[in-house]
């Protein structure tokens, strides 16, 4: 990454904490002024809608612009013609994004964020193109290796999480692909905690750490689960579902995995502060109980329900009195004390998850009776109507 | 953990810019070595809201014979009557302004009570039919009982769930008025939505008008236009389309995006700028059909198109920065 933009992002780092402190009241209007003239801004920045529409935008009108030149300059053309014409589109891209993040001082705009993804895309169907008989392998690694660059030079989180995923199936069609996933997965956790924590590294690069973290501990968890065993998910991925069983020890060893690796997931999250591996952690456990469930089903579904989320409840309950109760309201370094957090931001995003999973759809004008599940008529799960 | 931060903050102690009496914590903070958990338990606790009530729901299919409409009805009514009760023992006194939380687990106690009670509204009308023909009923008064609920314990959440309700009582959906994003909608559901739309705006800015509950009106607003711009580009995907709605599309998205920004309300100046765009492509896409054009100029137009709204955005960015 250019050491003007990771010195960009880094003061922007502070900016933004700043800003938290004194919406927090922690720090005055005069303290935060001087914080901002001390850490200033080079850079043109959208806010985050503008930013948002401009990206689309931009993304739209480049594929676009692409496909026009394809149809007036190189209609039925080659493969090998349309690859290198799809790869002068990329390095235009690539040119664009370098031109606007440098030259412009652009950041958060949108704009050189697409362009950025118009790179890379371009950049992995060219030699998709270029490679005989389209060897997925190939592609696959092509396209990890690809969003691994862009994502070291521009930094954007985005290409960690396509560079994890193609990662990923590239990895799943090697003959023990379940295994590398593990493996691979062990290996990434300890990598990306470190990297997140880095201070060498560009505030986007260790936002990018956390999402090579986060996708390396649901591969991992995939790789393990008992039900995915069975289910051949990981395997599915690639289309090369096994028609023989796992052995008895695989199994065993799948079931004992299953039921520890939310507790080991969780503990990490704990021990090491991080939030991702407590959330995934907690997901796990869901997952986990669900897992068990499909093999022991031993309450009905309506009850299990019920218990999950009063278990749910009385688990949140109970840790905000344990940490209210300590002295100095924390605990091992964690409060239930909102720490400079935005509550606006907060607030926008809680009102449309609440509204878009439990606002109630319009009645059918046919059929009708007691419906249960989210988001039907009546509210909170229910359709009325004869 | 931000080092970036930790640095900025040992430097700004250092040299007397940060006050020394909140600096140790705000280290901490950027360090990684306090951390708070707040939002995970509001999310946990919202999660117990959706499997409860998942649960509930469940409860009342299946074992409706087995345990009796009544037997239900009254389970689901004694639950619910018990988290308002708890709601209403912990809320703030009543104001028309803002109040602050008095308890993490509020927002979501008050959440469940509201829906089971609309989840036995429901129930009671499905079995019981006191509405008869007339059962979509249920839903408006579903809506006025979330309202009356966030007008009292000051919930955007349930505000919105009553506008939700409200629309839905109408027969329009929340984020898109149809099911499927390319499904065309009729005639009477385009007038609903947009009717639906309008009224949620006007409520947003009689509220802050009349300043009872002004904080409320961004939900009414945003809420309102993402209906009205919903209905007409669902509107596009119908045959019975014309030029004229296109064309009042482009007008509402640019007059939308021109006071928004006059209010600096970027997301609305967002949303309106997209509804433009949309009508404009909508209005190229018939000259050029009509023209007989071929597909190289509806691809040419969309390029236009986007290019222009990008540097729209780049004024209007430029102009914000100056204003600042």
């Amino acid at each position: 990454m250019n050491a003007a933009v990771a010195e960009a992002e880094r003061r922007q780092e502070v900016r933004e904490a700043a800003t938290a402190w004194r919406d927090a009241e922690a720090i005055d209007d005069v303290t935060l002024r001087a914080i901002v003239a001390r850490y200033a801004d080079d850079r043109v920045r959208f806010a985050l809608w503008l930013r948002i529409l401009a990206g689309v935008a931009t993304f739209i009108g480049g594929v676009a612009l692409a496909v026009l030149v394809v149809l007036i300059l190189w209609a039925n053309s080659d493969p090998a013609t349309n690859s290198l014409e799809f790869a002068i589109v990329a390095v235009i891209s690539t040119i664009a994004t370098e031109w606007m993040t440098r030259s412009k001082r652009r950041a958060q705009g949108g704009i050189e964020e697409a362009t950025a993804v118009l790179a890379v895309l371009f950049a992995t169907v060219a030699v998709a193109l270029q490679i005989r008989g389209f060897p997925i392998n190939a592609i696959l690694l092509t396209a990890t290796a690809i969003c691994l660059a862009a994502g070291w030079r521009w930094g954007y989180p985005l290409f960690a999480l396509a560079a994890t995923i193609s990662g990923a199936c590239w990895l799943a069609r090697f003959p023990h692909g379940r295994t590398l996933w593990l493996l691979g997965s062990i290996a990434n956790v300890y990598i990306a905690e470190r990297a997140a924590r880095s201070e060498r590294l560009a505030p986007s690069h260790r936002r990018s750490a956390r999402v090579f973290l986060a996708g390396a501990l649901v591969a991992g968890y995939l790789a393990i689960n008992l039900w995915s065993v069975d289910e051949s998910y990981v395997e599915a991925v690639v289309g090369d579902r096994p028609t023989h069983g796992w052995p008895a020890w695989i199994r065993l060893a799948a079931s004992v995995a299953t039921a520890l690796a939310p507790i080991v997931v969780l503990a990490f999250g704990v021990v090491r502060k991080n939030r991702e591996a407590r959330v995934l952690g907690a997901l796990f456990l869901v997952a986990s109980l669900a897992t068990l469930r499909h093999y022991r089903p031993i309450l009905p579904t309506w009850l299990a329900l019920t218990l999950g989320g009063a278990a749910a409840w009385a688990i949140a309950l109970a840790i905000k009195r344990w940490l209210d109760n300590a002295p100095g309201r924390e605990r091992y370094g964690y409060t239930t004390d909102p720490l400079f957090v935005p509550r606006r931001s907060r607030e926008i995003a809680e009102v449309a998850a609440v509204t878009a999973s439990l606002g109630p759809a319009p009645p059918r004008t046919s059929g009708g009776g007691f419906q249960p599940g989210g988001g039907v008529s009546g509210g909170g799960g229910a359709a009325g109507g004869p | 953990m931000n080092p970036d931060v930790v640095r900025a903050v040992e430097a700004l102690s250092r040299d007397g810019s940060l006050p020394q009496a909140v600096a140790p914590r705000l280290r901490r903070v950027a360090a990684g070595a306090l951390v708070s958990v707040r939002d995970e338990l509001r999310a946990l606790l919202y999660l117990g809201v959706l499997v409860t009530v998942a649960g509930v729901g469940l409860l009342v299919k299946d074992n409706l014979s087995r345990l009796g409409p009544v037997t239900i009805a009254v389970a689901i009514g004694a639950v619910s009557a018990g988290c308002l009760v708890w709601t209403n023992r912990q809320a703030a006194p009543f104001t028309w302004g803002e109040t602050k939380e008095t308890h993490l687990a509020f927002d979501y106690v008050l959440l469940l009570g509201a829906l089971l009670v609309a989840t036995d509204l429901a129930f009671i009308e499905t079995k019981f039919t006191p509405l008869g023909a007339s059962w979509p009923w249920h839903l408006f008064f579903v809506g006025v009982f979330y309202a009356a609920l966030a007008f009292r314990f000051d919930s955007k959440t349930l505000f919105s769930l009553s506008l939700t309700s409200l629309a839905a009582w109408r027969g329009v959906r929340v984020w898109f008025p149809v099911r499927n994003w390319d499904e065309a909608i009729d005639d009477r559901l385009f007038y609903e939505a947009l009717a639906c739309g309008i009224v949620s705006v006007a409520i947003g800015k009689l509220l802050e008008r009349a300043r009872r509950k002004p904080h409320f009106e961004p939900v009414g607003t945003y809420f309102g236009w993402l209906l009205v711009f919903g209905a007409f580009v669902g509107r596009s995907f119908a045959d019975a389309s014309s030029w004229p709605q296109s064309l009042v599309l482009l007008a509402t998205g640019a007059l939308v995006s021109w006071f928004a920004f006059e209010e600096r309300r970027i997301g609305l100046v967002a949303m309106g700028l997209a509804g433009a765009a949309w009508g404009t492509g909508d209005l190229a896409e018939r000259a050029i059909h009509s023209l007989d054009l071929g597909e190289k100029s509806s691809i040419a137009s969309i390029v236009v198109i986007a290019a222009g709204v990008v540097a729209i955005l780049h004024r209007a960015n430029r102009a914000l920065e100056a204003r600042r």
